[in-house]
């Protein structure tokens, strides 16, 4: 199967959904509906859940099953209150310390008019800088697509874990062959250069775990594709209770330091020198 | 003028091929000297630009200008200590078979420059981003320098001062660049957790991936006039929705009026507020 092939199953529109996975797979459920500032965003599910006797505080983007549902919930493209949304969860996941599990499916925030004038840019800077530093395990699993920034808002933790043929990317590739060749025909060749399937993933280092999904992909088997994603959370989740919080920060915080991808020339010498001439 | 020498001197020559050639080297002679101006039309003279910082003189509009401009205007001369290293792209995902790895190597220099330096006599850590290095682009080297400058405040308990200009996250490094986002978070903290400062200028354009971490974490934000800041651009906007947005659509002062940023500074006031800033936060206890 080539990228563009993973792409197709990640936007499938029988493809479980971050609620689908919360019905399979939980056993309570209590919703937290809005930004507690004059606004529900249904792109964003969050609440408390149960798993295998196990309390959680889960986050998702939400596509939504079925058209009318689909555009209700604006095809898993939140605005600003829907970051808002989660993030009250994860203040909350905090207070009472429960583990934070993150359902990431989204092709990216809402570029909206709406959205950028009530700060969509702000609000997933707001996400990104309080999952860097909350006081509970954070675990993310991607289930389906990756879309850049409105993606790791929801997307940042202590252990990534990916679906097989979920993606993540920071452009979609429609978007990037239309960037690169003025063409938005070329996206199966952008799929396979952006490097956005779950193997390449984890080549890269950038995720933990690849959940399978069994033949025919997640669509297909949606039970047996919650019950492996289930059976993933809980390992991990298990290892990170252990750890305390001082120590799971520190692990956090050097796990995000390791994904250095540069190349260092060594200067003429070490530290800082008068050197504002070399400027361009 | 030394151009109308020109034109009588090629005159002579005669051809019809030549004329073409002619008014070709007249061109490029004036794009030279002259460039138009986006924000009035009118045509303006280089050299003048670069004297009034790169603000129009006709309507104020604010060009883009080099690291090296703005460092040159911001900070007391001299002070502006670059630090040493050079930290290039590792290229993870072997774009176009290597095309990117060796456009950014002739290069030879990153998206963004650090280092220590003082606005009236308040010292800081710089971080300025250069448009001219894949539109100012955050790659993961970026990241990296960016991190660095972090750990210097953090070493020489100075507060941090980011000039930002730049399209996004670089598309041609994919999520390794994306992940940039996150890692530039986890700086930031180590700042927040020294108790110092971080003041960020978002400069035209201020957009995508960078807009939506670290630029818009800052204690205190302050814009350029007219500065494009936003996550999505008018472009994809209107490619998703069908809507032109309106021509003031996420520039600085909208987002001024709705609270997003504390204050649009033109270029020849920014000395007097950010070094302003930086002296009341230096008498801190």
């Amino acid at each position: 199967m080539d990228a563009w092939n993973v792409v197709a199953f990640s936007r499938h529109p029988q493809r479980p959904t971050a609620a689908d996975f919360i019905e399979l797979a939980c056993d309570y459920f209590f919703e937290i509906k809005g930004d507690r500032s004059g606004a529900d965003d249904p792109s964003v599910i969050a609440g408390m859940v149960t798993m295998c006797g196990e309390r959680l505080a889960v986050a998702g983007h939400e596509k939504g099953s079925g058209a009318t549902e689909r555009k209700r919930r604006n095809m898993g493209m939140p605005g600003p209150r829907g970051f808002a949304k989660a993030l009250r969860l994860f203040k909350l996941a905090e207070k009472l310390s429960l583990p934070v599990l993150c359902l990431v499916d989204t092709p990216g925030a809402y570029p909206g008019v709406e959205a950028e004038e009530h700060g969509q840019a702000f609000a997933i800077s707001r996400n990104l800088a309080a999952l860097a530093s909350l006081k509970t395990p954070v675990i993310v699993a991607l289930i389906g697509e990756g879309g850049s920034g409105g993606a790791l808002a929801l997307g940042v933790g202590d252990a990534v874990l990916m679906m097989e043929n979920a993606t993540f990317s920071v452009i979609s590739p429609e978007g990037c062959s239309s960037i690169l060749w003025r063409d938005a025909g070329k996206a199966r060749e952008a799929a396979e250069m952006l490097r956005l399937t779950s193997r390449d993933m984890l080549e890269l280092d950038l995720i933990d775990a690849v959940v399978p999904e069994g033949p025919g992909g997640a669509h297909a088997q949606p039970v047996a594709a919650a019950l492996n994603l289930r059976k993933s959370v809980l390992e991990h989740l298990r290892a990170l209770s252990a750890l305390p919080i001082p120590s799971l920060l520190e692990r956090r915080k050097e796990r995000y330091r390791r994904l250095a991808f540069f190349h260092e020339v060594p200067g003429d010498e070490a530290g800082l020198s008068v050197s504002a001439g070399r400027l361009p | 003028m030394t151009g109308q020498g020109e034109i009588r001197e090629r005159r002579a020559e005669g051809s019809a091929a030549c004329a073409d050639s002619r008014i070709v080297s007249l061109r490029d002679r004036a794009r030279r000297l002259w460039t138009r101006c986006p924000g009035c039309g009118l045509e303006v003279e280089r050299s003048g630009l670069r004297a009034s910082l790169g603000v129009c003189p006709h309507c104020g509009f604010h060009h883009r200008i080099s690291v090296g401009e703005r460092a040159g205007y911001l900070f007391d001369p001299g002070s502006f200590r670059v630090a040493d290293e050079i930290i290039l792209t590792a290229d993870p995902l072997c774009f176009q078979g290597g095309a990117y790895r060796r456009e950014a190597q002739e290069l030879g220099r990153e998206a963004m420059a650090y280092g220590t330096a003082a606005v009236r006599g308040s010292s800081c850590v710089a971080a300025l981003m250069d448009f001219s290095v894949f539109g100012g682009s955050m790659s993961a080297a970026v990241g990296e320098i960016f991190r660095r400058a972090c750990a210097l405040g953090v070493e020489h308990g100075l507060p941090l001062l980011a000039a930002v200009c730049s399209g996004g996250v670089r598309v041609q490094e994919g999520a390794p660049a994306l992940m940039q986002m996150a890692r530039v978070m986890f700086a930031l903290e180590e700042l927040s957790e020294a108790r110092l400062p971080f003041i960020s200028l978002l400069c035209d354009p201020s957009c995508g991936g960078v807009a939506a971490s670290f630029a818009t974490a800052a204690d205190v934000i302050l814009a350029e006039p007219g500065a494009l800041i936003c996550f999505s651009g008018p472009r994809v906007v209107e490619q998703t929705l069908g809507i032109k947005p309106e021509p003031d659509f996420s520039r600085a002062e909208s987002l001024l009026e709705r609270g997003l940023v504390d204050m649009v500074v033109p270029r020849p006031r920014q000395r007097e507020v950010i070094g302003g800033l930086l002296a009341f936060f230096s008498e801190r206890g």
